[in-house]
């Protein structure tokens, strides 16, 4: 690892008493917006107040060690946007509850029973955005503040059409004398400079501070900072975080070539600022720190390499081995890498992606296009937008900065299922969630019918959840700096939570599809068909958590389940993903259209499998859910072959907010040729997001034991990567009990 | 027409047995005995039963689900495989199921579309060449859905059975274990005239050879084992000659099946080195298989 002193400049600034700088800039800030407010203000007004605060108590920071400058200085480490920030929202968030006080109740009883989780009041307001930077890198900001003002002179506008546009004018003065702080602080700093190389660092600094994000970036080191520059002001300023900086190599080529041809730049020049660029972003965070909670890992931001363009030829440059290359070298961690590929990507690319897999410095979801690409074009989009995808925050699938969805919303479909064997009366009335017994059902089909029914009413209650409290989010927010360089927001003079964006769509991330499609499996084949055991023996038997019937749990484990390639388990899977993509097909979303369905599933792997009881597939109480469509551990698949026989039985297209499964292939066995294949093959199935770690359990085991020893075993635990040391206990055993393939 | 075979198991996304993915089919049972083997559980042609004590966590449910009643391997056990099916802990292991061609052909092209245009079926052992009519129905199964094939084999066979699997081979995995005669029959219980015999038969009729040679110290890491080994690697056509360094992942699997571990040791690095590039250098190259 190199830039020992840009590490120590950054770690000094970011983990020594940020967090309670951070505090006292948020208390100074929101009390002066609090003696500054009026009841009579709009959001937009609201929004525009808190610019103007925020930009007189922000002091600039300037590190000595890079060229880049970002840092407001007003919030770090491990949070995602600025808490100061959140100001408008907070003061508006009281409308979510005030406008149905019975509904926000029920939303809070039905979080509660792990029903759903909603990332948000009924909006993920602060969570999973996505910035446009390719309108900043294509044409500045200047650009989009004059065509603003233009547009502020079309007659006819209605009073929100104005606002919004007089919003977005402000707002980019906002961050056009932001910028100009930037330029003052840093002569300030050269003025006061010790010595000629440090005044000439902090003169350089000024100079670009000067242009950019103003004018259009010139140079491949300005493109890079109007990356660092533009998440921050967003984060600092709209209090929302956006959770992707695109497709670095892409969207870089150009100024990198250029750069090259004018003999301005070099590779390893390059390769420095690139360097530099990921440093700005890793070296925020704590990796040690140990994961207990939530997501105390969850730094959320990514980048996306490979994959296609728009017209569908493979991206594969300099850039993109440059990024890889230069993150497994520095061991970078944060931002996430996602690489995107297909059975036709070029082989170096994808061996040059594994490499770091092999390595044992996970950092890589690997994110297939084969799939996603067809899955996003029957969702409605034209096909050169979808091949353009992203993939941001965890692994939420989206279009580049064109829609408003919401990436953090999980649906427990296992628990309708649950309650439909435990019946707990009293959490159905809270909830006013009454699923039906399975105990009359005289076939398979019909409890699979009123299993189906079941997961029917919890959908349609999720989405009406959504649909009736989700309007309020353009009174309660405004986002106008966000919005000023989103598609299609300027255009339809509309703020992105008001629908301003090109396209819209709400997700459902469907938890539990495994474990259900196991369920199924084993209630068909030793109740329904074998005839082995009654149903209402079998169902007594998972009521008592199976105790003092082990024989028949275990019977039910090895009933055929899904990831083992199982021609019956593949035919059950594929039945119950045809029929909820049917189900959801005929429902309507909050945001117009039927929903997408994912198979996603966070930490709630253990939070949620902790509070569900015994599940007819043999799990017991408390135990973990299978992981999006990773198979359940309880099975012993013994290939990972096997999982995508079962992911090549279901329809990819009908996945249309993305997947996970997990694989882990035996380290010391698996080579980037091997990695290589493995992903081809994978291409050819309905897999989404792959997290793919190389190590053996020894391996595990032993960095369990002498951490010391293991200080960059960097592996993907679940949405986000980590150094398998830095886990707590529970996670660590979590890991350990994954299915370790071929091992 | 199905043919009866017995399995000690059926590997897909291997990467270890030829080129690219491969689905692996093990057959159970081998006329030579290596004392080095690490599949022993592919040995013996009869159905058997392992018992790893350290993973047993003695729930007592062998016990409960064995016919018999007992359950314990090796008294009264008749390896019907029960107690395995129902060991969660991975502590019984059953080898040895009676399978057919069908079976296994339809395992084989479920995962075809994984193998692309380099991967395929390796058939493996044990000794696949020992249950010949399956061997060659299968063989002629995948050629006809244009599944690359692979056989893993140490040439201990009936000449026969290898003129009739040749035309549906697409490589021969051909297993040197040591050139002198004598120490052949002393380390794996047969000479090994016929195997080179065999060898230079289905070298002669064309076909695609990668020899794997398991390196074992003290066994054939010798000089004059090298000079013997050259001469067989340059005697015929070949694409290659793999050297594969002992290792004792499989000496768990002999206090498994009740039997004692073997003690070998892995050659040093250099040795291994040694081999490698002299043996690499002997490769003759293939030449154009016959029309």
């Amino acid at each position: 690892m190199a830039y020992t002193a840009l590490r120590k400049e950054l770690a000094d600034y970011y983990l020594n008493g940020l967090e309670e700088r951070a505090a006292a800039f948020e208390k100074e800030a929101t009390d002066r917006m609090n003696a500054e407010n009026r009841d009579d203000l709009s959001p937009t007004e609201r929004k525009v107040l808190q610019y103007r605060v925020l930009l007189e108590k922000i002091d600039p920071v300037i590190f000595r060690n890079t060229s880049f400058f970002y840092s407001t200085g007003s919030f770090g480490g491990r949070r995602h946007w600025s808490k100061a920030a959140q100001w408008c929202s907070d003061v508006n968030n009281h409308l979510y509850i005030d406008q149905d006080p019975a509904l926000w109740e029920k939303r809070t009883a039905q979080g509660k029973e792990k029903l759903y989780l909603i990332c948000g009041p009924y909006n993920d307001i602060h969570d999973h955005f996505v910035y446009n930077y390719r309108s900043v890198l294509n044409r500045g900001l200047r650009a989009t503040y004059e065509e603003a003002k233009e547009a502020l002179l079309t007659p006819d506008l209605t009073a929100k059409e104005r606002e919004f546009l007089w919003g977005v004018v402000n707002a980019l003065e906002i961050l056009r004398e932001m910028q100009r702080k930037f330029a003052q602080k840093a002569r300030a700093l050269a003025d006061g400079a010790a010595d000629e190389s440090a005044r000439a660092h902090y003169l350089s600094v000024a100079s670009t501070a000067e242009r950019i994000p103003w004018e259009k970036p010139g140079t491949f080191a300005e493109a890079l900072n109007v990356y660092l520059f533009m998440k921050e002001m967003i984060e600092g300023f709209e209090g929302i975080s956006s959770h992707s900086f695109g497709r670095l190599d892409l969207d870089l080529d150009p100024f990198y070539r250029r750069d090259l041809e004018a003999g301005i730049l070099t590779e390893d020049g390059a390769r420095g600022l690139i360097a530099e660029f990921l440093l700005c972003s890793d070296c925020r965070y704590d990796h040690d720190l140990k994961m207990v909670g939530y997501a105390d890992h969850e730094l959320e931001n990514t980048y996306v390499l490979g994959g296609c363009d728009g017209e569908g030829r493979a991206v594969w440059n300099d850039l993109t081995r440059l990024f890889l290359s230069v993150s497994r070298e520095e061991k970078i961690i944060y931002p996430k890498i996602i690489c995107r590929y297909g059975a036709n990507s070029p082989e170096d690319y994808l061996r040059e992606a594994s490499e770091s897999v092999v390595r044992g410095m996970t950092a890589v979801l690997f994110q297939n296009d084969d799939s996603s690409v067809p899955a996003l074009v029957c969702s409605g989009r034209p096909l050169s937008e979808c091949r353009d995808y992203l993939v941001t925050g965890c692994w939420g699938t989206k279009l580049n900065a064109m829609e408003t969805d919401e990436d953090g919303m999980y649906l427990n479909i296992l628990k309708p299922f649950e309650w439909s064997i435990h019946q707990p009366t009293e959490k159905m009335d809270r909830t006013g969630l009454h699923f039906s017994p399975l105990d009359h059902a005289g076939s398979f089909d019909e409890l699979y019918a009123i299993t189906l029914e079941n997961v029917r009413l919890l959908m349609e209650e999720r989405l009406r959840v959504t649909k009736e409290g989700g309007n309020v989010w353009d009174k309660v927010d405004a986002l106008p700096m966000f919005s000023a360089n989103y598609p299609d927001c300027l255009a339809k003079k509309k703020d992105y939570p008001s629908g301003g964006a090109r396209y819209a769509a709400e997700k459902l991330f469907l938890f539990g599809f495994p474990n259900l499609v196991d369920s199924f499996c084993a209630l068909k084949r030793l109740v329904f068909d074998q005839k082995k055991y009654a149903l209402s023996e079998f169902l007594s038997a998972v009521r008592g958590n199976w105790e003092g019937n082990e024989i028949m749990r275990i019977d039910a484990v090895r009933c055929p389940g899904w990831g083992d390639g199982n021609p019956e388990s593949c035919a059950m899977a594929k039945r119950f993903m045809d029929d909820l993509y049917a189900m959801a097909g005929k429902m309507t979303s909050f945001r117009g259209g039927a929903p997408q369905l994912g198979h996603l599933t966070y930490t709630e792997i253990r939070w949620w499998g902790e509070h569900t009881k015994a599940t007819p597939d043999g799990r017991r109480d408390g135990e973990y859910f299978a992981q999006g469509l990773t198979p359940s551990r309880l099975k012993r698949i013994p290939s990972a072959s096997d999982v995508l026989v079962s992911l090549a039985a279901i329809d990819g297209s009908q996945i249309q907010a993305n997947s996970v499964v997990n694989i882990i292939l035996p380290g010391g066995k698996t080579d980037v040729a091997r990695c290589a294949d493995f992903l081809r093959g994978a291409a050819g199935t309905s897999m989404g997001a792959l997290q793919l770690n190389v190590v053996s359990k020894e391996t595990l085991l032993d960095a369990r034991e002498h951490p010391e020893n293991y200080p960059d075993l960097i592996v993907r635990v679940t949405g986000f990567s980590a150094r398998f040391t830095s886990l707590s206990p529970e996670w660590q055993e979590e890991f350990l009990t994954r299915n370790f393939y071929e091992n | 027409m199905k043919t009866e075979l017995r399995v000690v198991e059926i590997t897909h996304n291997s990467f270890t047995d030829g080129p690219g993915v491969r689905t692996v089919v093990f057959f159970k049972g081998c006329p030579l005995r290596c004392a080095w083997c690490h599949n022993p559980e592919g040995q013996s042609f009869s159905p058997e039963m392992m018992f790893y004590p350290s993973r047993c966590t003695e729930c007592g449910t062998c016990r409960r689900v064995c016919p018999n009643g007992k359950a314990e391997i090796g008294k009264d056990c008749t390896a019907c495989g029960t107690c395995a099916e129902y060991c969660l802990s991975g502590a019984r292991r059953f080898v040895g199921t009676l399978t057919d061609t069908d079976s296994v052909l339809g395992d084989i092209t479920r995962y075809a579309f994984l193998y692309r245009d380099h991967g395929g079926v390796t058939f493996s052992g044990g000794e696949c060449t020992s249950q010949p009519d399956a061997l060659a129905e299968l063989l002629r199964s995948c050629r006809e859905r244009g599944i690359h094939t692979a056989v893993d084999t140490c040439g201990f066979c009936p000449s026969e059975v290898l003129d009739r699997i040749l035309p549906d081979t697409d490589l021969f995995l051909w297993d040197l274990k040591l050139s002198d005669s004598a120490a052949h029959l002393a380390h794996t219980g047969v000479e090994n005239g016929l195997i080179l015999s065999n060898l230079a038969r289905i070298a002669d009729a064309g076909a695609k050879i990668l020899f794997r040679i398991p390196l074992i110290a003290g066994v054939n890491d010798t000089e004059e084992e090298l000079a013997g080994m050259r001469k067989i690697v340059s005697s015929v056509p070949s694409v290659g000659a793999e050297v594969l360094p002992y290792h004792a992942l499989g000496s768990g699997k002999y206090p498994a099946l009740g039997k004692p571990a073997p003690e070998f040791q892995t050659p040093p690095a250099e040795t291994v080195a040694r081999f490698r590039e002299a043996l690499s250098s002997a490769v003759r190259g293939n030449r154009p298989a016959k029309p």
